[in-house]
């Protein structure tokens, strides 16, 4: 790589990098944090705050349990002081960070650990809970949310109307609503729902009017000096105007979605995610509980590239529009096939290979 | 009609030419503006752009406006296209006085303003989808303008993967297909680079030739309003009646060499006179200062 862009510098204002170097720094920017934990991890001088007895001796310590340095050097002073069998340990991390290796066996346990009480849930009954919630509570907020936001947005009627006390609920943290909808709703999901929508809603009419303002006003003067009525102006020129922008306006809503799932979660009675994490943090397995947060995580950056993708496909005319990730996502995912293929080739010396012999001279 | 002192009377046309203008005289008037006056009230004070302006443009006439920057040109077809309201006076299509924007007044802007989401069939499918005219009779239609302005072969493409010629002409074939009774220009040539802008008067005069419309025509280019047109109207610098009305005594079909022809030259100096008019002949004398001795040395030399 040195020897094939010597000249290019670094860092350029403004520009971007050759596409060997962005995918190269993207690998980087998930392997550096691995190593640097794997490190805090594998390595005992580096931290390990803690000591886990090994051989309690007399000391009066647990075997199996974790103290600070300075107890455990206190309590085999005493001991050999007293002339009692000293405690021997082993440099340990604190219970909250657990090994790479540990966090890897959980992705797994998660999934197959049963519940350790009969009322828990599994992990992927919760994931599944928690999707649905977020799923009505976005629906609705969308289903109500849009339409209002693209009149607002349109008639300034509408706006004036509708943009000030929208403005000033907006501010309003979505927790304080907490009791008032597990009153209204009751214990089951219908209030976590609601404060999904609530958390949504009111940015969602103030970001899809704003968006629907932006549109370029000439195009609407074209289409009235083509002859559009006003209700046409909304249909055929509004609507399909802002509609790629109303998409990512929506994608990242869904982020503040999944934001406001742990407010939901934690009203009435705890569930979802949120419940099997506290849970799993009760019982000290960390393990797991770093586990879940990575799938949570999966779960989000898989939606999103999803829909990142599928922009591409509902708005054809909008070419280039792709962030750094799913460009580089996408470019390790055209690999695959391309990897198979050779695969195939090469393991197939059959009628198969004067053909793709053939292509190949053509290519050359 | 005011005139500057130092303008040579019209420049005479030739027979053939007066016969032309003879006969344009003779057709209806299609286009009346009557008195019309524009202010803008704005927080502090109003502003007036348009004041007493009289024009009558007749049946297949081709009309460039031109005027100094300022004196209210885009104004005045954003009036008669109606998507801005005047102050006073009126606008009349065809006898009859209009209010609002409608097909019958195509427009075509400077910034292309194509539907970035619509193909060019898309694009030029609209005015007719939005007359209510039956889905394939309107795709049909549409064919047969995107091919008039040369580009049959693009009548999938985005306006995206067009260049700003193409989107010009699509911008037209979306205005025609309307059928207007009048087609209204705002500088649509002036962000394009002056090949494509030669290339796109020489467009605009065929399609001219073959369809049945009157064209208005705003630009602050003489060359063009003089190649374009059968008559020039310049606008005053400030608000007031039209300024001056000129002939263009050039025969048709126009061609490039008629920009080299002493008539052409004539009229434009004519021209000339009424837009520079009052403005310092030479740019004053801006002293070197402050220039290295080296560079001064060159610059003297």
């Amino acid at each position: 790589m040195a020897a094939s862009s010597p000249r290019v510098p670094w860092f350029v204002v403004g520009r971007g990098l050759p596409p060997r170097r962005a995918s190269a720094l993207m690998a980087l920017a998930f392997v550096l944090p691995l190593a640097l934990w794997g490190a805090v991890s594998y390595v005992p001088w580096i931290w390990h705050p803690m000591v886990e007895v090994v051989e309690a001796g007399a000391t009066g310590l647990q075997e199996g349990k974790q103290y600070g340095k300075s107890d455990f050097q206190a309590a085999n002073a005493s001991a050999a002081l007293e002339g009692r069998e000293p405690a021997a340990g082993r440099p340990a991390n604190p219970v909250f960070l657990p090994a790479p290796h540990e966090v890897a066996r959980g992705l797994y346990r998660v999934f197959t650990e049963p519940p350790q009480l009969r009322d828990d849930i599994w992990f992927h009954e919760s994931v599944g809970h928690s999707l649905r919630v977020i799923f009505w509570g976005f629906f609705w907020s969308c289903a109500l949310g849009v339409p209002l936001g693209l009149l607002a947005g349109t008639f300034a009627v509408v706006a004036r109307l509708v943009e000030p006390p929208i403005d000033f609920i907006r501010y309003m943290p979505a927790p304080v609503f907490g009791a008032l909808m597990v009153a209204v709703f009751g214990l089951a999901d219908a209030p976590k729902v609601a404060i999904i929508f609530i958390g949504t809603f009111f940015q969602m009419v103030l970001i899809v009017a704003n968006t629907t303002r932006r549109l370029d006003r000439s195009l609407l003067e074209a289409a009235q000096t083509l002859g559009a009525s006003r209700r046409q102006l909304v249909r055929h020129v509004i609507v399909p105007g802002v509609l790629p922008q109303l998409y990512t306006d929506l994608r990242i809503l869904l982020g503040w979605a999944w934001t406001y799932l742990i407010v939901a979660e934690l009203i009435g009675a705890k569930s979802g995610v949120t419940a099997y994490i506290a849970q799993q943090g009760r019982y000290f397995n960390f393990d797991l509980v770093y586990a879940a947060i990575i799938v949570i995580g999966v779960i989000g950056l898989v939606t999103d590239q999803i829909l990142q993708h599928g922009a591409r496909v509902l708005f054809p005319w909008q070419r280039g529009e792709a962030g750094p990730v799913t460009r580089t996502v996408w470019s390790w995912v055209a690999l695959v096939p391309r990897g198979v293929m050779g695969l195939v080739r090469r393991l197939r010396p059959g009628p198969l290979s004067p053909v793709s012999g053939r292509v190949d001279v053509a290519a050359s | 009609m005011s005139r500057p002192p130092d303008a040579s009377p019209d420049p005479p046309p030739s027979r053939e030419v007066g016969e032309r203008l003879a006969r344009n005289r003779a057709r209806p008037v299609v286009l009346s503006i009557r008195s019309l006056e524009k202010r803008y009230e704005g927080s502090d004070g109003s502003f007036l752009a348009l004041r007493g302006l009289h024009l009558d443009v007749r049946h297949r006439e081709f009309i460039c406006v031109i005027g100094r920057s300022g004196c209210g040109k885009s104004t005045l077809i954003r009036i008669i296209a109606g998507l801005e309201e005047p102050t006073g006076g009126e606008i009349l299509l065809d006898g009859k006085a209009v209010h609002g924007p409608g097909p019958e007044r195509g427009m075509v802007f400077q910034a292309y303003t194509l539907f970035p989401w619509l193909t060019v069939r898309g694009n030029v499918v609209f005015g007719l989808k939005m007359a209510g005219a039956e889905r394939e009779r309107a795709e049909y239609e549409a064919m047969r303008w995107i091919d008039l302005v040369g580009l049959g072969g693009f009548a999938n493409h985005y306006p995206d993967q067009l260049s700003g010629g193409m989107k010009q002409r699509v911008a037209i074939a979306r205005a025609l297909a309307s059928r207007p009774r009048i087609l209204l220009m705002d500088e649509p040539f002036g962000a394009l680079d002056s090949q494509t802008r030669t290339r796109m008067q020489g467009y605009l005069l065929k399609i001219c030739r073959r369809v049945d419309v009157t064209v208005v025509f705003i630009t602050h280019d003489l060359d063009e309003a003089i190649f374009l047109a059968d008559r020039v109207v310049v606008l005053p610098p400030r608000p007031g009646p039209v300024q001056h009305v000129m002939d263009v005594p050039l025969p048709r079909p126009r061609r490039r060499e008629h920009l080299l022809d002493p008539t052409f030259i004539r009229a434009r100096r004519h021209l000339d006179a009424f837009i520079h008019e009052d403005e310092p002949d030479d740019e004053p004398e801006v002293p070197v200062h402050g220039l290295a001795d080296e560079v001064r040395d060159v610059l003297e030399f």
